[in-house]
């Protein structure tokens, strides 16, 4: 216990300040407070329950439905939506969800756990339930690799936590194995008509258990789908909550919960939100929460307006899709996103990120494994490029195929917008990364929306 | 011209455009895909360039297992000359042995260097240098280092700016004759333009157009700019 008054109080008085000063101090506190006492965990006041959100894509759309959720249901929580999901973060969401007893506030901590995090975070915390909604290979800095992340996770996943996998994911549908854990699954059900993606990334097209050679009964995207090893007989675990049917002209999705007949309401029609969206409701009915409570509360989510926004400028639709940069599988998410949108398209991209800009160069190889070939289809009619590297995402999309005449680039993004023309275009996309909302919101929109309404 | 990928399954880190991105350069090339489990082609068919792209530890390892029947044929083909490129991952197989904690790892030892990996402790950044007169840039990701097992090492690339082989090594990557060897990713042979035209034109027996060659230059150049500015960390 060392120190971890010193800590508790130094955390606590850096995150008034920063305060005082209008400045979130998503992590600062928590940095500080760790520097002193670096047990600072196992000390710190815990709540009652403890929710954790990992895995690769979704981490932040599932707790915010989750919370929306408990919100309806008078429930008390904390998270750290708006901070960092690393360790610092983690200790600062604590260090903010106790009072000066060192005593929670909350019933409930909803915790997005960054998955290279994992070592420091479960050391000390007991959650009740962990989600894993997918593992796919993500920032090369960040993540490395499938199999390296996967064994992060799963060498560090606590006695007491229950797990909340997609069934659909063979890599990491396989966390908590052969450990006794509590495992629950979710998946959704192979669609009328629905055809498999084509893809660049698939990283369980060699068995992640035996590296013999998979066999995809069905794939939807990437390596999402049902897929066995002849070798070793790996497969997908069956589920228990299957979205059977997804009615997207009524907006429900009809949900087989452990035999019994659920209808939701759809929050995002996009494939990867619907995964979302039924790993949101497998906690809940796990936690004890009726049907009718979660469909009711469900009717009243809205995806949050920093991922996904759309406003009406002149005749043209204009969206705003936030987009990871770096990670090729959810820029890929978003390339096949797009196509689905109505009408005639053009698409504004800016997702480089900026900070290797100033600071260093930023390494591309995702621009390699991204699908931006879903891209091109007829009713998109032009892609600007804009940031730092957009000549080579621009080289990217010209060896893949691209019309030259359809790539525009710039390396700053006002000077793309001011070069946008859009005269009859049904629906205006701007992709941007969640580390230049600034900019998007601040500089290029304004251009783009005089552009819309010339 | 013949041109065999090693156990494209694995690939990561933008490798797998690779092949496509080679069938551009090259329309009329053969392209060779080797499975694992497989002979690779080049035992019984002599290629005219042989990649092998980076991948994640355990498929390496898998890949050290695969090939280690036919090591001596493949030291045959790179002693003949013929061209080839390893990359980031891949460059591991080549040596004698890869270490870790509690972990070892016979390698090919076809190259005089040994790898050490510490997985809880990634390297990630960029370095910039020289292959004969030509600019080699290259991004790193990597949990091992190389470490030389001789003073005369054969070396692909003198370093100016970053890392080579290992933290204290100003040499990168492996050469013999025409066969290279990097722990670069990116992909590699993308981004370098330069070396990418003259060694596949070298095996191509005639001078290749890279698609898009005057965007593909200005992105190396923009790089090399930006790789060699000292205000920038690599």
């Amino acid at each position: 216990m060392n120190n971890f008054k010193t800590a508790f109080l130094a955390g606590k008085i850096t995150k008034a300040s920063l305060n005082v000063f209008h400045r979130r101090g998503t992590y600062l506190p928590g940095r500080i407070a760790r520097r002193l006492c670096p047990q600072i965990m196992k000390y710190i006041g815990k709540p009652k329950h403890i929710i954790c959100i990992t895995g690769t894509d979704g981490k932040t759309t599932t707790s915010n439905m989750i919370e929306d959720c408990l919100r309806q249901e008078g429930v008390s929580f904390t998270d750290n939506n708006f901070g960092s999901n690393t360790i610092d973060g983690i200790i600062t969401t604590f260090l903010n969800g106790v009072d000066i007893h060192n005593k929670s506030k909350y019933d409930y901590y909803i915790l997005e756990v960054d998955e290279r995090s994992s070592p420091h975070v479960y050391k000390y915390i007991e959650p009740d339930y962990i989600i894993c909604a997918d593992l796919f290979r993500d920032s090369v800095e960040r993540n490395a690799n499938t199999d390296f992340i996967f064994n992060i996770i799963n060498d560090n996943i606590p006695s007491s936590a229950k797990l909340i996998l997609n069934s659909d994911d063979i890599i990491s549908s396989r966390l908590g194995r052969n450990k006794n854990k509590s495992r629950t699954f979710f998946s959704i059900a192979p669609q009328e008509g629905e055809k498999p993606e084509k893809n660049i990334i698939n990283d369980a097209k060699i068995c992640p258990d035996c590296g013999g050679k998979t066999v995809f009964t069905f794939r939807r995207y990437h390596h999402i789908g049902k897929a066995y090893c002849p070798e070793c007989g790996l497969k997908n675990p069956d589920p228990d909550y299957t979205v059977e049917k997804i009615d997207r002209e009524n907006g429900i999705i009809t949900v087989n919960a452990k035999g019994k007949e659920e209808k939701y309401k759809i929050v995002n029609d996009a494939i990867f939100n619907i995964y979302n969206e039924i790993a949101a409701i497998t906690v809940l009915r796990e936690l004890g929460y009726s049907y009718e409570s979660i469909k009711r509360d469900v009717s009243n989510i809205k995806v949050v307006g920093s991922r996904f926004k759309e406003e009406k400028v002149g005749n043209t639709k204009l969206i705003f899709q936030m987009t990871k940069g770096l990670n090729p599988v959810a820029f890929s998410r978003s390339c096949h996103m797009v196509p689905t949108l109505p009408g005639k398209k053009q698409i504004f991209i800016m997702i480089d990120d900026e900070r290797y800009a100033s600071s260093s160069s930023e390494n591309t190889c995702w621009h390699w494994e991204s699908d931006v070939e879903a891209l091109n289809t007829p009713d998109i009619e032009k892609i600007y490029i804009a940031g730092p590297r957009a000549g080579d995402l621009a080289y990217r999309f010209l060896t893949a195929g691209f019309p030259e005449d359809k790539i525009l680039y710039r390396y700053s993004s006002q000077e793309a917008a001011e070069n946008v023309s859009a005269k009859g275009v049904d629906t205006f996309v701007i992709m941007h990364d969640i580390d230049n909302i600034d900019i998007c919101y601040n500089k290029a929109a304004p251009i783009i929306r005089e552009k819309l309404k010339a | 011209m013949k041109i065999e990928f090693l156990y494209p399954d694995f690939y990561l880190y933008g490798e797998e455009a690779v092949p496509e991105f080679l069938k551009k350069t090259i329309p009329e090339a053969e392209i060779i895909f080797d499975n694992i489990g497989e002979e690779p082609r080049f035992v019984s068919e002599k290629p005219d360039f042989i990649y092998m792209g980076g991948m994640s530890e355990k498929n390496r390892d898998r890949s050290i297992d695969a090939l280690m029947p036919y090591k001596d044929k493949l030291n045959e083909l790179i002693s003949s000359g013929v061209h080839g490129l390893f990359t980031s991952t891949s460059l591991d197989c080549l040596g004698t042995k890869i270490t870790g904690d509690n972990y070892e790892k016979k390698a090919l030892g076809l190259f005089p260097f040994h790898s050490v990996e510490k997985l809880m402790k990634r390297y990630h950044g960029l370095f910039v240098g020289k292959y004969d007169s030509i600019t080699i840039i290259g991004f790193k990701s990597q949990f091992t280092e190389g470490f030389a097992d001789t003073s005369d090492f054969p070396y692909f690339i003198k370093t100016d700016r970053g890392i080579g082989l290992n933290k204290g090594a100003d040499f990168e990557g492996v050469k013999r004759n025409n066969f290279f060897a990097t722990y670069s990713l990116g992909p590699f042979i993308i981004q370098n333009p330069s070396f990418t035209k003259k060694i596949l034109s070298e095996a191509n027996g005639k001078e290749v157009v890279i698609p898009f060659e005057k965007l593909a230059f200005e992105n190396y150049e923009r790089r090399i700019k930006e790789f060699y500015d000292p205000k920038k960390d690599l």
